[in-house]
């Protein structure tokens, strides 16, 4: 610049501006001339579907600034047939129905829904895996309802009243025959008992439950839950004869039962696939589990690693834990966000002391010098798989040794099926039946863990209703095995939407204790706590019909918290794109002469499938789309 | 009036007749021509700036929204008239009047064509250069009565404004009276067979630089400068008495813009086309550069305003005096377009030598 | 014979054209040079602090936005990374590349009015301004075919944005990077050289390098001085580390270098973009996360480089759904405190520059 004349800036600015004087302005230039002067009708859309909405308080409560009136009545009304919790539960139990139940301070009632769907209203209450709870619209707005511990309420208040509305069937003289004790044989007994059919239940080990009794310990699940569930199951007729096992399900048709279903599990623990996976000392998960459970004496060290980060590996090492292991730790490859297991189940874990290691995973098992090792190699996250995981990476030359006692690996199990049973089995040794009927072949059903892979007690127990439902089809009964223990549902008052709060905290038996016995370590909530928990319920199912939603004046912002919130989509936030030209003669601004509706052009991101929904709009004027 | 009426070639001093029918004719004249470009240059000023800003300006009051200054008038007519308590009363009263009368005055000695004049005294320059003085003393005067900070320090740099610019340009029009001959200011047009725009550029320069600073217009408007000073000399004032301040402002550019066309294009002079509209096309010429400076350039701080006026204006109206000097002395005949590009490349060459001594960022004067 | 005198104090603001918000300097004046500055807060303290822990953590969203409502997407990013950190969130790869162009633009956008204010403090009678203001425009039209808000977005969501760009946004992108180049080169055309606003601004409002560090100055005022501390490139957050881009540099530490280093900033700010745009990965724009999120208790410092400086959110959990204290450290504050420091000594008119300058936003300042 300083090489320059004095002046020539100025001139320079002074060109510039003399070009632009010559430009067309690039502001309004309305009303000269035709062309589009507003490429938007500035502001946004806010807009409110009466027919989606439930009256369940949640924009109110999402606003910052408090600008929405809703008023709802006080009774409301069946909407949809099914709540996002009954649609999840693979049962399909009523939810929805039996929290109102407790709500209403019958949990009585809400035990008689939770059987109308399942024969194991107990174990669920104690150890259901709660898909139900991940489907909760409650979860977008603070957290999902405790659908299972509200269960476990009921079934610990349970008055028993269902037991008045038991509808026996006569016998139908036809005999079937369940291997395996497992949560799907023993639904299927269940149903089948209930429609006049002789079931026999065999179980190779000696006592009935499967997994449930083997795979659970007994500080989730004790004992005396899953017996009195079984009880209930043997009144209704099943026999359940344990210690027995089975050659083939043939033998048993030619034997002279009717049907069969097999329902054998997958008890066997997958190995590892490292090197040095046969020393002693490297224990598989289930089989841990098994033996601890069964009362087996099994030796464990002070130091344990668990190989694995789903409920089992966490089971493992909670049960290792209570064995007396000092130095408990579970090698994962991933990190904690990625951990299949429960949440809470890890957050109890670390509580009893077990040290989590995450981008690891075991590349060898060694010993020397009557010490076992456990080489691991780092692992690194990498791009995100198909799941939408992100699939780890070995970093090579992380490699670490760690000197342990014992060895679990709790990678996965799968089912063994018996050569001698003659079924068809896929890859992972899982047993292929129709989907629809859960028919192997001819008089023979399987179900359960055998056919779905290492599942969760109720997924189970779903498959068990079909397997009862489709075994009375087949023995010439009319295949409905509904059976209803409550009277029509008369909904109660609610007024102001639901409870607005978080979880009330559950209780758990002290730290000190819970390590070293096996005793339930959660304990069930008080009456309180549970008409709390039960109130804060959205009745997704029901509707309250707003009488009034509107914004108080002028007070929106706009900020689309309302819209973010809304778990019934009854909301919506867009924008309204103009593209509409003036002339001299539109001497008004009045925006609601001008925006007829052929001009209105609705746009919005909140929502993609309505914005989809609407006409095909672009946001662009055509002399603003760039030439190709 | 039909503009055949306007438009007679020459037109005898006393025109129409009685010397007393042309005072009256002629004021009232001149207060209604000083009026309507007044309002047409507001009109101008803000279509044209819009346009150096990529806008469109004014456009929904009348075609073209050449009716917003008439409502912008009725608004301001309108409005509440304060004077601030601790203010100065008589002098806030008298100082808008103060401030417009003398631009007015000024116009009594423009012709606005040959001969269409109200008086053409002998001493046309001087006259002009005293009576603008007064504006001064009228902005000088709302500023300290108004008591308001804001408006004194906008009123203290009037006045150190108005002393320092008044010298170069009186200086530069020494030039023009040394060329013409004449200080009546039919005598300046009528030397100007070339403008001497052309034959004295660097009185041009000059003279142009100290109107921008005597009108406060940007790069000068330190007066009103709106970013520091709020509104400056004008900030308390409201209502018709701010009407009248700012009528003598567009008075103002209006007088500068007719004072350049007067004394350095030619005036009224032109071929084919009525005097008066060569004046008008030569104001509206000059108003034109004024509007694309003031879009353009930055505002001087005080200081560097005073340095432009005592460093360079002063010594370059200073060397024009002198070649004029050397001129008449040696050369009086000297006035064709042959000379023209000699004095240019003297004006460059002098302009160029002289701007390296305001390079920016030197150390900067106080006062 | 000496006068009496008394010292000239001076309000200027809170209610002044140019002060950039409801801010107030009382200054002593001498003539018209600063000999002291007594700065003033506090005028548009809304206790947005205060109200951080009276509403859920979601719900303060579009309260951050109301912080320095000139770049609005990066005041929401310190507080949305502090309460992701807390709650241990993931963030999507897309939605980091998203934040990045809708920062960078905002960051344009932001720069853009601030150069424009300043040259609008100088005397360009809104020209500058408006050019700026005309580009400035696109980039809100950019912000609100996504957002669907034209100042306060809004746009930020704990592990994610609030929306993924619509399918007409990314040619519309496309199309501004192309011209917005010319643009800047315009503004240098007009702006950069001219001698005015050199004299102006170079050698006005020197920050030596140790002052501004002392004083803990960020962002362009830091860079002005020649300390290279970006803190996308020092320390770099979200996906900065993935872009190449420089860190513009001045010598003097003056107005103009500051200046210099916005324009060169918005030079940068287009580099990244493009480099964004062409990195942005497919997938989802924002982990859901419930409304009335429990933050894991504890306490956590994050900080972003906004279009002002190093705008850093400290944030205190106690477990529940409402913050319990929520801190800003906002740039524009800190940098505010240099200014005592520059203006001793400076004239009246200069004040204004160097204040303009140091381009705060009051809802910043007085949070």
């Amino acid at each position: 610049m300083a090489s320059e004349i004095i002046g020539s800036g100025l001139l320079k600015g002074l060109r510039v501006t003399l070009k632009t004087l010559f430009k067309r302005p690039v502001t309004t230039q309305y009303p000269e001339q035709k062309l589009t002067i507003s490429r938007r009708e500035r502001g946004t859309v806010l807009a409110w579907s009466a027919e989606k909405c439930t009256g369940c308080y949640t924009c109110e409560r999402a606003c910052p600034h408090g600008c929405i009136d809703i008023e709802t009545p006080e009774i409301g009304q069946k909407w949809t047939a099914q709540a996002p919790c009954t649609h999840r539960c693979p049962a399909r139990v009523d939810a929805a129905r039996y929290i109102r139940s407790i709500a209403e301070g019958k949990p009585g009632e809400a035990v008689a829904v939770i059987r109308e769907k399942i024969p194991f209203p107990s174990v669920c209450a104690y150890i259901c895996a709660h898909p139900c709870e991940s489907a909760c619209n409650r979860g977008a707005i603070d957290e999902p309802i405790s659908i299972r511990k509200l269960k476990r309420y009921a079934v610990d208040n349970d008055s028993g009243e269902w037991r008045n509305m038991i509808k026996r069937a006569l016998p139908t003289g036809k005999s079937v025959a369940v291997i395996g004790a497992g949560p799907a044989g023993l639904t299927v007994a269940y149903y089948l008992a209930r429609k006049g059919h002789a079931v026999t239940v065999l179980e190779a080990l000696p006592s009935p439950g499967g997994m449930m009794k083997v795979g659970i310990p007994d500080y989730r699940l004790p004992v005396r839950i899953l017996d009195a569930d079984i009880k209930e199951i043997e009144n209704a007729g099943a026999v359940i004869k344990t210690g027995v096992r089975v050659e083939s399900p043939a033998k048993l048709i030619a034997e002279g039962y009717n049907a069969v279903f097999v329902g054998v599990g997958a008890h066997q623990a997958m190995p590892l696939g490292v090197p040095g996976e046969s020393e002693p000392g490297v224990l598989g998960g289930v089989d841990f589990l098994r033996e601890v459970n069964l009362g087996t004496p099994v030796k464990l060290g002070k130091r344990v690693a668990i190989v694995g980060g789903g409920n089992t590996a966490i089971d493992c090492a909670r049960t290792a834990v209570r064995m007396g292991a000092s130095e408990v730790s579970l090698v994962y490859r991933r990190t904690r966000a990625e951990m299949p297991a429960a949440p809470e189940e890890v957050e109890e874990a670390v509580e009893e002391g077990v040290k989590l290691v995450f981008l690891a995973a075991p590349s060898k098992i060694l010993r020397a010098e009557g010490k076992l090792f456990l080489e691991c190699v780092r692992m690194k996250l990498g791009a995100e798989d198909s799941s939408g995981r992100r699939k780890p990476e070995p970093v090579s030359g992380s490699e670490y040794l760690t000197e342990l006692d014992n060895i679990i690996s709790a990678v996965s199990q799968s089912p063994v099926i018996p050569k001698s049973f003659a079924m068809k089995a896929d890859r992972g040794s899982r047993l292929i039946v129709d989907p629809e009927t859960l028919v192997a072949s001819a008089g023979i059903f399987a179900g359960g863990d055998d056919v779905l892979g290492p599942a969760t007690v109720i997924e189970c127990i779903a498959q068990g209703r079909t397997a009862a439902s489709s075994i009375d089809l087949y023995l010439g009964g009319n295949g409905d095995i509904t059976e209803v223990f409550t009277a029509p549902e008369k909904v109660a008052e609610r007024t102001g939407g639901p409870l607005e709060a978080f979880r009330p905290f559950g209780d758990a038996i002290a730290h000190e204790k819970r390590l070293h016995t096996f005793e339930g370590v959660e304990i069930g909530w008080s009456n309180e706590d549970a008409l709390l928990e039960a109130s804060r319920c959205l009745r997704c199912d029901l509707t309250y019909k707003p009488e009034k939603w509107q914004l108080k004046g002028g007070q929106c912002i706009y900020c689309g918290l309302c819209v973010e919130a809304c778990p019934f989509d009854a909301l919506y936030m867009g924008y309204e794109y103009e593209r509409n030209t003036y002339t001299a003669a539109d001497q008004t601004l009045e925006k609601e002469a001008l925006m007829t509706p052929e001009v209105r052009r609705p746009s919005g991101y909140m929502h993609p499938e309505i914005a989809r929904s609407l006409p095909a709009q672009s946001l662009l004027l055509d002399t603003d789309k760039p030439k190709k | 009036m039909s503009t055949a009426f306007l438009l007679p070639a020459t037109i005898a001093p006393d025109w129409p007749g009685n010397f007393w029918w042309h005072l009256l004719i002629m004021t009232v004249l001149l207060i209604a021509v000083l009026m309507i470009s007044v309002i047409m240059f507001i009109w101008l000023e803000r279509r044209v700036i819009a346009r150096f800003q990529a806008r469109v300006g004014p456009n929904r009051a009348g075609p073209f929204g050449l009716l917003q200054s008439f409502a912008d008038v009725i608004k301001i007519l309108t409005k509440e008239d304060i004077i601030p308590a601790l203010a100065d009363k008589p002098l806030f009263w008298i100082a808008p009047a103060m401030a417009f009368v003398p631009v007015l005055m000024i116009l009594a000695v423009i012709p606005l064509s040959d001969g269409l004049q109200l008086a053409d005294i002998n001493v046309g320059v001087v006259y002009i250069s005293a009576v603008s003085a007064i504006t001064a003393i009228g902005i000088f005067m709302s500023g300290m009565s108004s008591n308001n900070k804001y408006s004194l320090i906008g009123a203290m740099r009037e006045i150190a404004q108005l002393i320092s610019f008044e010298i170069p340009m009186l200086l530069a029009l020494a030039g023009l009276v040394m060329a013409s001959s004449s200080m009546s200011i039919s005598g300046v047009i009528g030397a100007q067979t070339i403008p001497f725009a052309l034959t004295q550029p660097l009185a041009f320069v000059v003279f142009v630089i100290a109107l921008l600073a005597e009108i406060n217009r940007t790069p000068f408007d330190l007066v009103e400068a709106d970013s520091e000073l709020t509104a400056g000399f004008n900030t308390e004032y409201s209502g018709m008495k701010f009407a009248v301040l700012y009528l003598t402002e567009y008075s103002e550019a209006v007088v500068g813009s007719i004072l350049i066309s007067t004394f350095f294009l030619g005036g009224w002079r032109g071929p084919f086309l009525p005097g008066i509209i060569w004046l008008v096309i030569k104001m509206l010429a000059s108003f034109f550069v004024i509007l694309w400076i003031r879009s353009t350039i930055p505002r001087f701080r005080i200081d560097q305003s005073m340095k432009l006026a005592w460093k360079t204006l002063l010594p370059l109206a200073m060397f024009n005096l002198f070649i004029m000097a050397v001129k008449t002395v040696f050369a009086p005949g000297l006035t064709n377009w042959v000379a023209v590009p000699v004095y240019l490349a003297i004006t460059a060459v002098i302009i160029i030598y002289w701007a390296r001594f305001m390079r920016p960022g030197r150390q900067s004067v106080g006062i | 014979m000496t006068l009496a005198t008394e010292p000239f104090i001076l309000n200027i603001g809170p209610l002044h054209p140019s002060t950039h918000g409801v801010f107030r300097m009382r200054v002593v004046l001498d003539g018209e040079i600063i000999q002291d500055v007594e700065p003033v807060f506090g005028y548009l303290h809304r206790g947005v602090e205060k109200l951080f822990e009276q509403r859920t953590y979601k719900q303060n969203i579009p309260l951050s936005d109301r912080l320095d409502y000139v770049s609005a997407i990066n005041n929401n990013w310190p507080y949305v990374m502090a309460v992701e950190q807390l709650a241990n969130i993931s963030v999507p790869q897309r939605a980091e590349y998203l934040r990045v162009i809708m920062a960078e633009l905002q960051r344009i956008a932001s720069h853009l009015l601030a150069v424009g204010s300043v040259m609008n403090d100088m005397g360009i009678f809104f020209t500058a301004f408006m050019y700026m203001f005309r580009e400035r425009e696109k980039i809100v039209d950019l912000l609100e075919m996504v957002t669907g808000q034209r100042l306060l977005y809004n746009y930020m969501r704990f592990g994610g944005v609030s929306q993924d760009i619509p399918t007409e946004f990314l040619p519309a992108l496309d199309r501004f990077l192309k011209v917005m180049p010319g643009y800047l080169d315009e503004y240098d055309t007009m702006l950069a050289g001219n001698e005015i606003l050199l004299s102006r601004t170079k050698g006005i409002g020197v920050l030596k390098a140790e002052t501004a560090i002392n004083n803990s100055a960020s962002g362009p005022l830091l860079r002005g001085s020649g300390v290279n501390w970006d803190l996308r490139k020092s320390a770099p957050y979200s996906v900065y580390d993935k872009f190449e881009f420089d860190v513009p540099l001045g010598t003097a530490g003056d107005c103009y270098d500051r200046y210099i280093i916005r324009m060169a900033e918005m030079r940068q700010s287009l580099r990244i973009i493009k480099q964004a745009v062409e990195q942005m990965p497919a997938g989802k724009e924002k982990t859901p996360t419930p409304l009335r999120l429990r933050p894991h208790a504890g306490e956590t410092y994050t900080q972003v480089e906004s279009p002002r400086g190093m705008l850093g959110c400290y944030l205190v959990s106690d477990g529940t759904e409402k913050p319990y204290r929520c801190h800003f450290r906002a740039p524009a504050f800190i940098n505010l405190t240099v200014l005592k420091e520059l203006l001793i000594g400076q004239k009246l008119a200069d004040a204004i520059i160097i204040f303009g300058s140091i381009d705060i936003s009051m809802g910043e300042v007085d949070r």
